[in-house]
């Protein structure tokens, strides 16, 4: 067996941090655990952990590396186990729980995790690229690159990449007011 | 001159030679793309997916995954994604082999000046 690549033993400690049960992506059937992989890989990247070896382009089929299949294709057996000596750093484990929480523990990925994956992977990677994508436009482009996905899901892909890509200091002493005399609207 | 004529003929010869290694059904412009689609994305590809790359009918498309399928160059997989029961399609080593004949034929007429 040859040795593991860095990247590669960073995408064990992630998929291990997110206590995730997978399949061996090896088998033809367990189609659903490398859907898992590549996308929470590419979530993962693009909110700016490094794992260089992973290049990701935009098809039908959502995000996808061929060079991180070719690496769970060669350690397959290391994904049903999750045994990594790496630990993430700090700021690896914030990003990581951002996305366990935002998308992993969305009630939708219950029981649309395919769809709900390929959608907010879409939409972020629309909008990492152009962040000044307007809702609508970012609704429009999602839809016709995956236009047998639900509107539902979607929009709630496009809500979920909003909350992945807020960043503490968008939030102004003016915003910060605001919301303020919104939340005490009941009192 | 002399070195450019046995160049010349050793050009067609190649090509026809390389010609025969290539299955001339296989060899439209769908199966090509179909093959080299499941050869980059090694993971399997949905038929839902392939529908709207390709642009081409429902029909169109089954027919051609089935030829692709009974040569041996395709595997037609049933899997559960969510809750739903679907097919993946994947290339198989002979559908890998085919796809560089296909390459290694196309190399040879790239030397072609046109």
């Amino acid at each position: 067996m040859s040795e593991i690549k860095e990247d590669f033993k960073k995408v064990i400690a992630i998929l291990k941090h997110l206590d995730l049960n997978l399949k061996n992506p090896k088998r033809a059937v367990n189609f659903q655990t490398r859907l898992i992989i590549q996308k929470i890989v590419f979530l993962s990247k693009f909110m700016k952990i490094k794992l260089d070896n992973y290049n990701f382009g935009l098809y039908k089929n959502g995000p996808y590396s061929p060079s991180l299949t070719a690496d769970y294709y060669q350690n397959n057996e290391l994904i049903t186990t999750l045994e990594i000596e790496l630990h993430l750093t700090p700021i690896e484990v914030e990003v990581v729980d951002k996305i366990q929480n935002l998308v992993l523990k969305h009630p939708i990925n219950n029981y649309h995790q395919a769809d709900f994956l390929e959608a907010v992977s879409t939409a972020l990677y629309f909008k990492y690229y152009n962040e000044n994508l307007m809702d609508d436009e970012l609704f429009e482009k999602t839809k016709s690159e995956k236009p047998y996905i639900s509107d539902k899901i979607i929009v709630i892909a496009i809500n979920t990449v909003k909350k992945l890509l807020f960043k503490p200091e968008y939030l102004t002493e003016d915003i910060k007011k605001e919301l303020d005399l919104w939340n005490n609207a009941d009192d | 001159m002399k070195q450019m004529i046995i160049d010349q003929k050793k050009f067609i010869k190649n090509l026809i030679e390389n010609s025969k290694k290539i299955n001339s059904k296989a060899f439209t412009l769908t199966r090509c793309i179909l093959l080299a689609l499941m050869n980059f994305n090694k993971d399997g590809l949905q038929f839902r997916e392939l529908t709207p790359l390709l642009n081409i009918s429902d029909g169109k498309l089954k027919s051609n995954l089935d030829f692709l399928g009974e040569v041996g160059y395709i595997d037609k997989v049933q899997i559960q994604l969510d809750q739903r029961k679907i097919h993946i399609y994947l290339i198989t080593e002979e559908g890998e082999n085919e796809l560089k004949n296909i390459i290694n034929w196309m190399e040879i007429l790239a030397n072609l000046e046109c």
